[in-house]
C-alpha cells in the first residue's frame, strides 16, 4: 500500500534533515574519547593487564631474592607502598586510585631492582636515575594540580600516563642493563678463550 | 543519508576500533547530522539532541558490543534513538499519553483527506515539533527511520496494538494541522 506522507518524507530526507548541531560537538566527542578512551585501552586489555601482572610477579620475586639474599631484610620496598596507599586516600576516585596504587607499587620494585645495579654500573645508574627523576617531578606536579583544577577526571588520566610512562623506562633501563650484563658476560667469555688457544 | 554502510565506512570502523582520531572525525562527519536530526524528531530540543549525539558517538566508538551483523550506521542510529527514548523517559513524560494528548478535539471530526493536503517539508517539520511527545516519538520512528510497529513496541516498551493506535493517532493529529494550515486545532 503505498503512503503518500511516507513517501514525501523519503523523497525528501535531506531537506528534513537540514538542522545542524553546534560544531563544537564533535570537540567535545573527541575529548571524552581521548579521556576515557585511553584507560580503557590500558586497563580493559585483558592480555596487556595479564603481561603487566606477570612482570610484577617476576619483578617482586627477584627482588624479594635479591634484597633478602644482601641485607637479610631492606624494608625500602615496603616504605614506598605506605605514602602510595595514602596518595590513593587523596585521589578518592577508587577506580583510578586502583590503578595509581598498582603503577606506584610496580615502579617502587622496578626501582629496587634498578638500585641493586647502582655499584655496579654507577654512572649508568645515575643517568637513568635522572631521566626517571624528570618524569616524576611532572608527575608530582599534576598531582598538585588535582585539588585546585575541575577536570580531575583529564589530570588523573595524565597522572596514570605518566606513571606508565615511568614504569616503561625503568623496564627499559633494567633491560638495558641486562644486556650490558650479557655483553660484558660473553666478552670475558671470548677472551677467555682467546688466551686459552 | 546511505545508512548501508559502503565498504569507507567499514574501513573508517575497523580504524576507530584502533583509537584513530581521523577516523573517528570522518565517521562523525558522515553521521553526525543525520542522528541529530533523528534525535532532535524525538527529544524536540537542540540541546538534549547534542547530549545524545555526544553520548552516542563516544558509546559507538568504542564498539564494545557492535557485531559487525548490521552495519555501523544502523547500530549507531539505534544507540542516538534508544538514547533519545531514554531522555523523554527521564523527563518524567509518559511516552505513551494517549488520552491526555488532546486528541479528542478532532478525533470526531473528519478523518483528513490527505489527497487534498499539499505537502510541504517545513510545515510538516513544524507540525511535528506540535505534536505530544508520544505521538511525536511513534510517528518518527515509523515514518522517518523505518521501524516497524513491533520494532517501536519494543522500543518503547508498549504493546504493538498500542503503537498502532498511537501511530494512526499522531498522523491524523498531523494531517490535520497541516489542513489547518500550521494551526493544531
Amino acid at each position: 500500500m503505498s503512503d503518500k506522507l511516507k513517501d514525501f518524507i523519503g523523497k525528501n530526507r535531506e531537506a528534513f534533515d537540514a538542522n545542524e548541531p553546534q560544531p563544537q560537538l564533535f570537540n567535545r566527542i573527541h575529548k571524552q574519547m581521548t579521556g576515557k578512551g585511553k584507560t580503557k585501552k590500558m586497563f580493559y586489555k585483558p592480555l596487556r593487564f595479564a603481561a603487566a601482572a606477570v612482570m610484577l610477579i617476576v619483578i617482586s620475586g627477584t627482588v624479594y631474592t635479591i634484597v633478602n639474599k644482601k641485607k637479610g631484610g631492606d624494608d625500602s620496598v615496603v616504605k614506598t607502598t605506605q605514602p602510595v596507599l595514602e596518595e590513593a586516600t587523596l585521589i578518592g576516585d577508587p577506580a583510578f586510585a586502583k590503578q595509581i596504587v598498582y603503577f606506584r607499587e610496580m615502579i617502587g620494585l622496578q626501582q629496587s631492582e634498578l638500585k641493586q645495579l647502582e655499584k655496579e654500573y654507577p654512572q649508568l645508574y645515575n643517568q637513568f636515575v635522572g631521566d626517571i627523576t624528570e618524569l616524576d617531578s611532572s608527575y608530582q606536579a599534576l598531582k598538585t594540580n588535582l585539588s585546585a583544577n575541575p577536570n580531575r577526571e583529564m589530570l588523573l588520566e595524565a597522572m596514570i600516563q605518566n606513571l606508565q610512562l615511568q614504569s616503561e623506562l625503568l623496564n627499559r633501563q633494567l633491560l638495558i642493563i641486562k644486556e650490558i650484563k650479557q655483553k660484558s658476560k660473553t666478552n670475558e667469555m671470548s677472551n677467555k678463550n682467546y688466551r686459552a688457544t | 543519508m546511505e545508512l548501508t554502510a559502503p565498504l569507507y565506512y567499514d574501513e573508517l570502523v575497523a580504524k576507530c576500533k584502533q583509537g584513530d582520531a581521523q577516523s573517528y572525525n570522518a565517521l562523525y562527519k558522515g553521521y553526525a547530522m543525520a542522528m541529530f536530526n533523528t534525535s532532535l524528531r524525538i527529544v524536540n530540543n537542540s540541546t538534549d539532541a547534542e547530549d545524545v549525539l555526544q553520548e552516542a558517538f563516544v558509546a559507538a566508538f568504542r564498539l564494545d558490543n557492535f557485531d559487525y551483523s548490521s552495519t555501523f550506521g544502523a547500530w549507531l542510529k539505534r544507540i542516538v534513538i534508544n538514547k533519545s527514548i531514554d531522555v523523554l523517559r527521564r523527563r518524567k513524560l509518559t511516552v505513551i499519553d494517549i488520552d491526555n494528548a488532546g486528541v479528542n478535539g478532532f478525533q470526531e471530526e473528519e478523518i483528513p483527506d490527505e489527497e487534498n493536503i499539499k505537502l510541504k517539508v517545513e510545515e510538516i517539520k513544524k507540525a511535528i515539533i506540535k505534536l505530544p511527545s508520544g505521538y511525536r516519538t511513534v510517528l518518527s520512528l515509523f515514518l522517518f527511520e523505518d521501524y516497524s510497529y513491533s520494532e517501536i513496541a519494543s522500543a518503547l516498551n508498549i504493546t504493538e496494538s498500542t503503537v498502532r493506535t498511537q501511530y494512526y493517532r499522531a498522523r491524523q493529529k498531523l494531517l490535520h494541522t497541516l489542513k489547518n494550515g500550521g494551526k493544531d486545532e
